[in-house]
């Protein structure tokens, strides 16, 4: 790629908010169930039915604004966008125009190093759901999508690299989940981003012509789709073209952006402030509530990790990564157990079988006071790691707490260098062949002594101090 | 000003409310609407000078919103029962290209 | 009096006192629209089984003596789903669709036991002022079968007038309650915007559109709107403003009452005959003791433009969705997805529908949104502004309710512009969202009822009946009078 043009981007988002119910009306707005079950003549567009604004879908917009740092209008106006398409049952939409909810925001990367601004954010309401079906002359509707609150985030053009975008759209994601309002699910189309890329010669004050690519399903995609319309535009420009505006559609298969629409027929949406409604009121009160109500956010969350337990920023990235494994980790480490060792049983361990059984952290058996214990076995050493696992694993079998199940098994570590020493030598002694190759400089058959060590201790041995002794007692017998 | 509207505005019109009128009609509403929006020119007279517009008719300044609770939904047979062509369990429409707006 | 011309009020009383029964009162009114509707075709569906059902229900629930509407047979204009039931619109493009659910204003009727006779026809989806817009066929002036009803409520507004309902549901966006009640003889009001919910209501233009009662007293429009308004939770629009009895002061004379006269708007606009009528009562309510004061409404005149640029800018919106994917009919000529559209409509939309879209789509459209949509929203602020400096002086205003008595079928349909200034002193009402009753306040020399319009202060209905109570009392207008069979009219 030339180095002498640099990419412009802005990335339009669309978040499914996490209701009960729809944005307008009182059906479901649970993603999936039987196709147009999820349906009455609001979300249809019945002749004769009124939409009514979700007081929860407002306060979710309310709380994303107040943590982007957003102005929040007091009053604004919802909005007519008049286009056809038989996903859209009243052949408009129902969104925000002139007065965005929330406006003026941002949202920090690279470890704050850059700020990418927020131009907007408003409400609006989802469409149907189209589905193709391959060869055949018709298309399928599935109205229960119909309907569902979205808030459209509307980024300024400071993203300039794949990398930056994929970093905006992460933090975004776990922003919204944190926040509680969207499960940011970018394959299931909870989360979903558009671009707008254009490009200029570097140091260059003026912004091209900007395209649009849609269609984007992951984040890998985001950055694929910017790598090739960057390309695509400045070898346009190079070669004496002109970029034009146009609306292109990402193959992800092919991994190509497909133009859809061009400027002429770009979209006259003829938008009028909604009659239907009233001017959508957020007072100060309410602001105030939501502002109080918000939870640590992640950023700051982070830096506390990093500060509070020393811990480094590899460790509070995961541990942050949601708001409920944050939590449990805290509860861990207020019980008693050490910051670092809490971390690394975190990371590894639970969240191996977090993963595994497929469970959030809030359906784990083992409560944070009781991991707090095992971790605190370990790290005391009473148990060695690998006695520590087999605990692990039986405290979730059986729900005992550690120190029942260590007491009941006698897994207590030895570190009784006598018992060890004695043990040791009956290894060696057991192993004369061993010992000459060990002596001839087959030094990897330590590990293969450790082991037998540990076999005759039932694992109980302090592998450490196993280790140091063996060591010493085979230089004594050169 | 009525010279505003002519065929060409007409056929954009068309395009825009999804319209397709005959050709003996787009001459007549071309030349009809030519002169309402003549008679709609003599707005250009008042004075509106730093007048806010009225967009809502709410007298109220309070607002009306829901709580956010789910309640029934019609049954899908209704929901697809009168539509001029259906599955089981889908609206059927002429095969759509692309993935957004036409 | 044969039942079907009895009040509201009068065939209240006799229900309550177990002298008549609502399958009486019900058969009575189904009786008469098979005398008249022939000629009149104020029906496009008449349920009388189910009528005659639900007033059997009643009479077996042993509350009709007791609901405040209880037995009364009212006719519902076709622009209100009423579940299970075909509603139109007066189109085409609705095919044989039957809505799922009711419109709440028709419930409440239900509920205070009325009884739902039929749908009436109307102007194409509301759009016109004399019902010649209709796809099936006009309907006829009870008094004179050549002549228009006025528009777009004409069936419910004939039906009352020649005595098939006791009252009916009609709509009002620029004064399609008030104008055919005017030209048919009745009493007319379109209440306070928010007043009464417009869930069910097939929306026509969302910040104009208000239902109200045809009756044929004031008083009858009185008890109807007691039980059509209040806050209805799936109404955004709809008022909280508490809900008064708006029978109250009805028997108050018109001593003290202020009616403000908009002479100079008045101007030109108006034929000899209802200049006279009108003259005639408002000099006869000066003599009953209302002070009559002039007051200016200096923006009315560019009312009619604000109107048509709002009204059909919504509307274009509104429509958009009959398209023949879900409901309603399909065009048969088309294989691709646009031109399903586009030929379902074309199809679909009669003429004057057309042009409304196609002139609400303009004023919307890129770069003319300012110089059209939002200057006449502001000429709507302005207007509001003038009768909020007019009610200063005045607790109603009064103006003839249309130009014309009705005029005969054919006369306008030729010129759209033409038709459009019917509706000259009605229309500011809707902009500004206020209450405005039509009362029959005379005959022309032909025989043709004349209306006179108050309009009161929002929310205060009560004023306004009161004083559309003392213009009936005192105008040359037989109260309650059903037309008379006219010339023509099969006996």
């Amino acid at each position: 790629m030339s180095n002498n043009y640099e990419a412009v981007i802005g990335l339009e988002v669309h978040a499914q908010l996490s209701t009960a119910s729809k944005m307008f009306c009182g059906c479901s707005a649970e993603f999936g169930g039987k196709p147009n079950t999820h349906v009455c003549p609001v979300c249809l567009g019945l002749p004769g039915a009124l939409p009514v604004v979700n007081a929860r879908a407002v306060e979710f917009a309310v709380r994303l604004g107040l943590a982007t740092e957003c102005t929040i209008r007091n009053e604004s106006v919802f909005a007519r966008k008049n286009y056809f398409y038989p996903d859209c049952p009243k052949n408009y939409q129902i969104s925000q125009f002139d007065t965005p909810l929330c406006e003026h925001g941002r949202l920090s990367i690279e470890n704050d190093a850059k700020q990418v601004r927020i131009l907007r954010i408003h409400l609006e309401e989802d469409a149907g759901k189209l589905v193709h079906v391959d060869g055949a002359d018709h298309s399928l509707v599935d109205m229960n999508r119909s309907g569902v609150p979205l808030v459209e985030i509307v980024s300024e053009p400071d993203i300039r690299t794949p990398e930056e975008a994929s970093e905006y759209l992460q933090k975004l994601r776990s922003l919204v989940r944190y926040l509680g309002i969207c499960d940011g699910n970018m394959e299931e189309g909870s989360l979903r981003c558009d671009v707008n890329l254009s490009v200029r010669k570097r140091g260059a004050k003026e912004l091209g012509v900007k395209a649009e690519v849609k269609n984007l399903n992951s984040f890998k995609q985001v950055e694929q789709a910017i790598e090739f319309e960057t390309e695509r535009q400045t070898k346009l420009l190079e070669s004496g073209g002109r970029v034009t505006q146009d609306t292109l559609l990402w193959d992800p298969a092919a991994k190509r952006a497909v133009v859809m629409r061009s400027k002429e027929e770009a979209h006259d949406y003829r938008y009028f402030p909604e009659p239907d409604l009233r001017v959508l009121r957020a007072s100060g009160e309410l602001i105030e509530r939501v502002r109080g109500a918000l939870p640590e956010l992640p950023d700051a969350k982070h830096k506390r990790f990093v500060s509070q337990y020393g811990l480094p920023a590899y460790d509070a990235d995961v541990l942050t990564g949601s708001a409920e494994v944050a939590s449990y980790y805290e509860a861990v480490v207020a019980a008693g157990a050490d910051s670092k060792a809490a971390s690394n049983w975190l990371m590894g361990e639970v969240m191996r079988e977090l993963n595994e059984r497929k469970i959030d952290i809030a359906e784990f058996s083992i409560r944070p006071q009781a991991l707090a214990e095992l971790v605190t076995l370990q790290a005391t050493g009473k148990v060695n790691s690998s006695t520590a696992k087999d605990v692990f694993k039986e405290m979730l079998a059986s729900g005992k707490h550690a120190g029942a199940i260590v007491k009941e098994r006698g897994l207590e570590q030895v570190s009784d260098d006598a018992a060890i020493e004695k043990e040791a030598i009956a290894v060696l002694d057991e192993n004369p062949e061993e010992v000459k190759r060990y002596l001839g400089g087959k030094e990897q058959l330590l590990q293969f002594f450790v082991g037998q060590l540990m076999k005759r201790t039932r694992g109980k041995a302090n592998p450490k101090v196993a280790a140091e002794i063996v060591t010493a007692l085979l230089s004594e017998r050169r | 000003m009525s010279n505003k509207i002519d065929r060409d505005v007409v056929h954009h019109l068309e395009r825009l409310a999804r319209i397709d009128l005959s050709p003996d009609e787009v001459e007549m509403i071309t030349e009809q609407l030519g002169r309402i929006v003549g008679f709609v020119e003599k707005l250009q007279a008042a004075n509106v000078e730093g007048i806010e517009p009225t967009s809502a008719m709410s007298h109220e300044a309070t607002e009306h919103v829901r709580d956010d609770v789910v309640t029934s939904s019609l049954d899908r047979a209704v929901v697809l029962g009168q539509a001029p062509d259906a599955t089981q369990e889908y609206f059927r429409v002429p095969r759509v290209i692309g993935k957004a707006d036409e | 009096m044969s039942l079907h011309e009895l009040s509201i009020f009068d065939l209240r009383r006799r229900i309550a006192a177990g002298e008549v029964t609502p399958l009486e009162a019900c058969d009575a009114a189904l009786a008469q629209i098979e005398a008249r509707d022939r000629d009149v075709h104020a029906f496009l569906d008449v349920h009388a089984a189910h009528a005659r059902d639900s007033a059997r229900n009643l009479m077996a629930s042993g509350k009709g003596r007791s609901l405040p509407l209880g037995g009364i047979p009212v006719a519902i204009k076709d622009n209100m789903c009423v579940e299970g039931t075909p509603t139109t619109c007066g189109s085409r493009i609705l095919g044989k669709y039957q809505p799922p659910y009711t419109a709440t204003a028709v419930a409440r009727l239900r509920d205070a036991g009325a009884i739902v006779i039929g749908k009436t026809n109307l102007d194409e989806f509301a759009m016109g002022s004399s019902t010649e817009n209709s796809a099936f066929g006009p309907t006829r002036n009870p008094w004179d079968l050549s002549r228009a009803p006025g528009g777009s409520s004409g069936g419910s507004a004939a039906a009352v007038s020649a005595g098939m309902a006791a009252a009916s549901l009609g709509s009002d966006t620029g004064g399609s309650i008030r104008q055919p009640a005017a030209l048919c003889g009745v009493v007319g009001m379109k209440p306070t915007y928010g007043r009464v919910s417009r869930y069910g209501l097939v929306a026509f233009a969302s910040s104009l559109d208000q239902i109200g009662p045809f009756a044929r007293t004031v008083e009858d429009a009185a008890l109807v709107l007691n039980v059509l308004c209040g806050k209805d939770e799936r109404d955004a629009t709809s008022a909280s403003t508490p809900v008064p009895d708006f029978t109250a002061e009805l028997g108050k004379s018109l001593k003290g009452v202020r009616i403000g006269v908009p002479w100079e708007f008045l101007g030109s606009h108006v034929d000899t005959s209802v200049r006279t009528a009108f003259d005639r009562t408002i000099d006869a309510a000066k003599k009953e003791g209302a002070t009559v004061v002039e007051v200016a409404l200096p923006n009315a005149d560019f009312g009619l433009a604000a109107y048509y640029i709002v009204a059909n800018a919504e509307a274009s919106a509104n429509l958009a969705r009959f398209d023949g994917i879900r409901y309603g009919h399909r065009t048969p000529k088309a294989q691709a997805l646009v031109e399903t559209y586009s030929k379902t409509r074309e199809e679909g939309f009669g003429r004057e529908v057309k042009r409304r879209v196609l002139l609400g789509t303009y004023v919307l459209s890129a770069g003319y949104y300012d110089a059209y949509y939002r200057r006449a929203q502001q000429v709507r602020s302005l207007i509001i502004s003038d009768f909020a400096t007019a009610f200063e002086r005045c607790d109603v205003v009064a103006m003839p309710t249309s130009p014309t008595p009705a005029f005969k079928l054919g006369d306008k349909t030729d010129d759209p512009i033409l038709m459009y200034l019917n509706d000259v002193f009605t229309i500011p009402v809707n902009l500004a969202g206020l209450p405005g009753i039509s009362v029959p306040c005379g005959l022309s020399p032909e025989a043709l009822p004349i209306g006179l319009q108050l309009i009161g202060r929002a929310f205060d209905e009560t004023t306004l009946l009161r004083a559309a109570a003392g213009m009936e009392r005192v105008a040359d207008f037989s109260r309650g009078a059903v037309a008379p069979l006219p010339k023509g009219a099969r006996a």
